[in-house]
């Protein structure tokens, strides 16, 4: 299992939030666009990292009906100008 | 069966960053928020159960509505009663701090947002003093006291937002919670319905078992139905409703009735500031599907318990609202003008027969049979005519109710006053003798009468297309095919007609061998899906099981699993058409045991034999499969129970899908040990496809023989096929026949290689077992030794999998620790480097690795790779 299948089996919001990381997006943005304080990004990253490497630890026998289906990140409306 | 312990499951990294926290000197606490119901406490008390007594003291306390207006209310339980009044911030804070014997202590609060001020502040203070470790958990979304929100705002402690559960997590919480496997639809079912809410979910688990919809047949737990609410649920979600204001509800309402509702209509309807306060707090969300920005209610339980408080006439007043604004606005999508009928239906009176009609259709389309059935039923009762009728008759063919088809047919009593009307009527006559009752030759009377009286040319071929179907179907290809040719090369007038031509040809040319024309047809049809997929709904499956039965008899056994796995995911969504997931259960597993996944292929397998309501058309394939991947499982009464129920439910309208039932037989009898009498059976089941034109399984049922050792008999017949066949399949078969009659070691192992390279991983160890056999006969006994392990190794990713080819092996096992030493030499590290890794000697190393070549008949280190995948040393 590679890092991309293992982030679609991440609950949303932590795919989301590494997918906005990776695409170079600050706490700011990431939180906008998941509703989520700011404040409470940094910790969301960790966690999203550990879970992650739960599972590549633990590759999952799964099921396709259990990958959330992912937004295209583009797609996502700017967030408010803070 | 109660739950008594609820599982704590999928919030082990959540769980180790506050044990960490908590072991950490330096950090003065943590913050745990999240929305209502999505586990914090649990979360919170887990947290608690790691903080041993010997090195904490743990004090803990619940903040609730009422002790918010009282002075240190919350924290009265953990402080004395007898407190002085002055100064008693701080005589509260050392009595809460007092600890005598060095451990640290543990503050636990829970629902922080609801704190009075003093609480607030002495908690603030303890955390900035260090004394203690604060974990708090707070609802997200909703005000609290301005010393908390200080805490995380000015970093002073962390804050972590608890999430819903991912699907995966809620698989595992189910299968703990309920002791045993669950099935694939349930769990994605269960997670949709609440998102993933901890709280939602155990409750509905709960109701469901309490009302028996949630049940265990054969180890796996299954929900049948639709959802439940249970008295308790409607307590939960009823109190959170209550607190939403008039403007929140009038939101969440259109949603109930509308989901998804784009904005801008959203907007037009209801007030913005209200949507905003219900995304914030997750009851709502917003998501871009292609350029357009759209609002979905956040959990389908509360749009089921919306729609159970309104009574009808605010059900029917919202419902209202949406019409007008969605006519205003313009239906711009398909899924609108479904709403729109849908909506329409609920409203009564001045409904459009022809909108509801084209969201029945629509409804169909998206699998949800009941929905279009009701819009079907209510367009007729509007004055919609035999269109109308025909599609409501064919969907309850589709689901196993042909009678009622019938009947219904009988009682509308159409009089049909032009071409287009009769051949509809008729047709959906003939659907129904057809699949319906299996009646074949009363159905291609129909046609053949109906044909005599119609002369409109659009519906001409839409007969001889139908005809043709029935053809391919009950196994007569070549009638089939020749029918096919005989419609114009121009596209035929309807679309619809054109791609069920594409589809019946692919079905037959792949049955019948002729798998480049299936390819071709089927990507063909694929193309066309937009233009024809809302007039005849149930295409879109049998376009798709064409396609994978060319991939299957084709050899790309890869693409047939891809196939049937993409199309599984969204059948299995959807319950309330068991057509679609029995079919795709079963393909799905017919994939797996090609490939030697027998295990994988026994559950979803047993998933789509255990459809109920299941309109029988499968049900012989789907109890045939089962059959097969049983015996090769080892399990032979589910084998032998299996294969009657087959041989029993065969319908000659389903003749195309008989030759895997012969198939099954055959290896039903082989893996009993009656070799004998599988090997009559497989060359009786090639004889059979010879002279019915299925010509496709006259090369696997000879192969099927060379496995069962008769290689002899089949050689020359199957040299003969190779020529003829398309693609490289039969050529492999006829190669292992050929190289199985000369006793020929080498050519089997490569067989056996080429096979693995087409993932028949199964029929690679057997082949692999046999070109053992002739190595051992040969006197190569290296040789013999190399491909029993091939075998071995082939047969392991065969999840248990035994047939009488392999019987003849002698595997060389390697122990464990020489299998270890091996796959790291042959990852390219020198014996030293193994060495230490291990820590071992180096001579320990040295004889481990003698004994594996030995048994693995090589030479020396370079040969290893041939075992082992390449996996970079890690």
């Amino acid at each position: 299992m590679d890092r991309a299948e293992a982030v679609r089996l991440l609950p949303e919001k932590y795919a989301r939030a590494l997918v906005l990381r990776d695409q170079g997006c600050d706490n700011a943005r990431i939180a906008a666009a998941l509703g989520i304080v700011p404040e409470a990004i940094d910790t969301l990253m960790r966690l999203a990292e550990a879970k992650l490497q739960q599972l590549l630890d633990n590759p999952p026998e799964v099921d396709d009906q259990l990958r959330v289906p992912l937004e295209n990140p583009a797609d996502l409306p700017e967030p408010p100008v803070v | 069966m109660a739950i008594s312990a609820w599982p704590f499951r999928g919030r082990e990294a959540e769980l180790a960053l506050i044990a960490q926290a908590m072991d950490d000197p330096a950090v003065a606490g943590m913050v745990v928020a999240g929305e209502a119901g999505v586990g914090k406490t649990r979360l919170a008390l887990e947290a608690l159960a790691k903080a041993g007594p010997e090195r904490y003291v743990v004090k803990r306390a619940v903040a609730t509505s009422a002790t918010k207006s009282i002075q240190l209310g919350a924290l009265a339980q953990l402080l004395p009663a007898d407190l002085p009044s002055a100064n008693l911030l701080r005589a509260a804070t050392e009595a809460l701090l007092a600890v005598d014997d060095g451990r640290r202590l543990v503050v636990e609060i829970d629902d922080a947002h609801l704190l009075d001020d003093v609480s607030a502040a002495l908690l603030h203070q303890v955390v900035r003093s260090g004394a203690a470790f604060v974990l708090l958990t707070l609802r997200s979304g909703e005000p609290a006291p301005e010393p908390i929100t200080a805490l995380w705002k000015d970093r002073i402690i962390e804050r972590f937002d608890l999430l819903s559960l991912s699907p995966l997590e809620v698989e595992q919480v189910l299968i703990a919670a309920l002791e045993g496997q669950v099935d694939s639809t349930t769990t994605g079912m269960l997670w949709r319905a609440t998102r993933g809410n901890a709280l939602l979910l155990r409750e509905l688990v709960a109701a469901g078992l309490d009302q028996g919809a949630l049940t265990d047949s054969g180890g796996v737990w299954r929900w049948q139905g639709p959802l439940v609410m249970a008295p308790r649920m409607m307590e939960l979600i009823s109190a959170r409703l209550e607190r939403l204001d008039e403007d929140e509800l009038h939101v969440l309402e259109l949603l109930a009735y509308g989901d998804p509702l784009s904005l801008d209509l959203l907007a037009s309807l209801a007030s913005m500031r209200a949507v905003e306060a219900l995304e914030t707090q997750g009851l709502l969300s917003v998501e871009q599907s292609r350029r357009r920005t759209q609002a979905r209610p956040a959990h389908p339980l509360y749009v089921e318990a919306l729609r159970r408080r309104s009574q009808s006439l605010r059900a029917r007043a919202r419902q209202r609202e949406l019409v007008e604004a969605t006519q205003r606005f313009g239906a711009r999508r398909r899924e609108d003008e479904l709403h729109l009928a849908i909506w329409q239906m609920a409203i009564g009176g001045e409904a459009e027969p022809r909108v509801l009609v084209s969201g029945a259709r629509q409804a169909w389309a998206a699998f949800d049979v009941p929905v279009a059935e009701r819009l079907a039923r209510a367009a007729l009762e509007g004055g919609a005519g035999v269109a109308a009728a025909q599609l409501l008759s064919d969907l309850l063919v589709y689901c196993g109710r042909a009678q009622e088809a019938e009947e219904l047919l009988a009682t509308l009593q159409f009089q049909p006053r032009d071409d287009e009307e009769r051949a509809r009527l008729e047709m959906a006559y003939a659907f129904i003798r057809f699949w319906g009752f299996d009646r074949i030759d009363e159905a291609f009377a129909l046609l053949t009468e109906l044909e005599r009286s119609i002369a409109n040319l659009g519906w001409r071929e839409g007969i001889v297309a139908m005809r043709a179907r029935f053809l391919a179907h009950t196994g007569q290809y070549t009638a089939a095919l020749r029918l096919i040719d005989r419609l114009p090369d121009m596209p035929p007038v309807f679309e619809a007609t054109e791609a069920n031509a594409l589809m019946v040809r692919a079905l037959a040319a792949s049955s019948h061998g002729r798998l480049s024309v299936a390819t071709a047809d089927v990507r063909r049809a694929r193309r066309l899906v937009p233009r024809w997929r809302e007039e005849v709904p149930w295409l879109g499956d049998m376009v798709e099981v064409a396609g994978y039965l060319s991939q299957t008899l084709g050899g790309d056994l890869a693409g047939a699993a891809e196939t049937a796995t993409r199309f599984h995911a969204t059948a299995a969504e959807h319950t309330n058409y068991p057509f679609s997931h029995v079919v795709w259960c079963t393909l799905r597993g017919q994939a797996a045991r090609l490939r030697g996944q027998v295990q994988d292929a026994l559950r979803w397998l047993r998933e789509g034999w255990r459809q109920s309501g299941e309109p029988k058309a499968l049900a012989s394939l789907c109890a045939a499969e089962l059959a097969h991947a049983a015996a090769l499982a080892g399990d032979h009464d589910l084998a032998e129970r299996a294969l009657a129920e087959a041989q029993a439910s065969r319908r000659a309208s389903q003749a195309i899908f008989d030759p895997w039932v012969d198939i099954a037989a055959t290896w039903v009898s082989a893996t009993r040990g009656a070799t004998g009498q599988a090997t009559e059976q497989a060359l009786a089941g090639a004889r059979r496809a010879h002279d019915t034109g299925a010509l496709a399984y006259e090369p696997i049922a000879l192969h099927d023989a060379v496995r069962l050792g008769a290689a002899r008999v089949v050689v020359d017949r199957l040299g003969e096929l190779a020529t003829q066949a398309e693609g490289d399949l039969v050529g492999l078969y006829a190669a292992h026949a050929l190289a199985a009659a000369r006793q020929d070691g080498p050519s089997l192992d490569q067989v056996a290689s080429s096979l693995a390279a087409a993932e028949a991983t199964l029929l690679a160890a057997e082949a692999a077992a046999q070109a053992a056999v002739a190595h051992r006969r040969a006197g190569r006994q290296a040789s013999a030794r190399a491909a029993a392990a091939s075998s071995a190794r082939w047969l392991e990713a065969c999840q248990g999998a035994w047939t009488p080819a392999l019987g003849t092996l002698e595997a060389p096992r390697l122990t464990p620790r020489e299998l270890q030493i091996a796959k790291l030499a042959s990852q390219g590290l020198h014996n030293r480097e193994i060495a230490d890794r291990l820590g071992v000697a180096v001579r320990t190393v040295d004889n481990h690795l003698h004994q594996a070549y030995s048994k693995l008949g090589i030479g020396g280190r370079r040969d290893l790779g041939r075992f082992f995948d390449r996996e970079p040393a890690s």
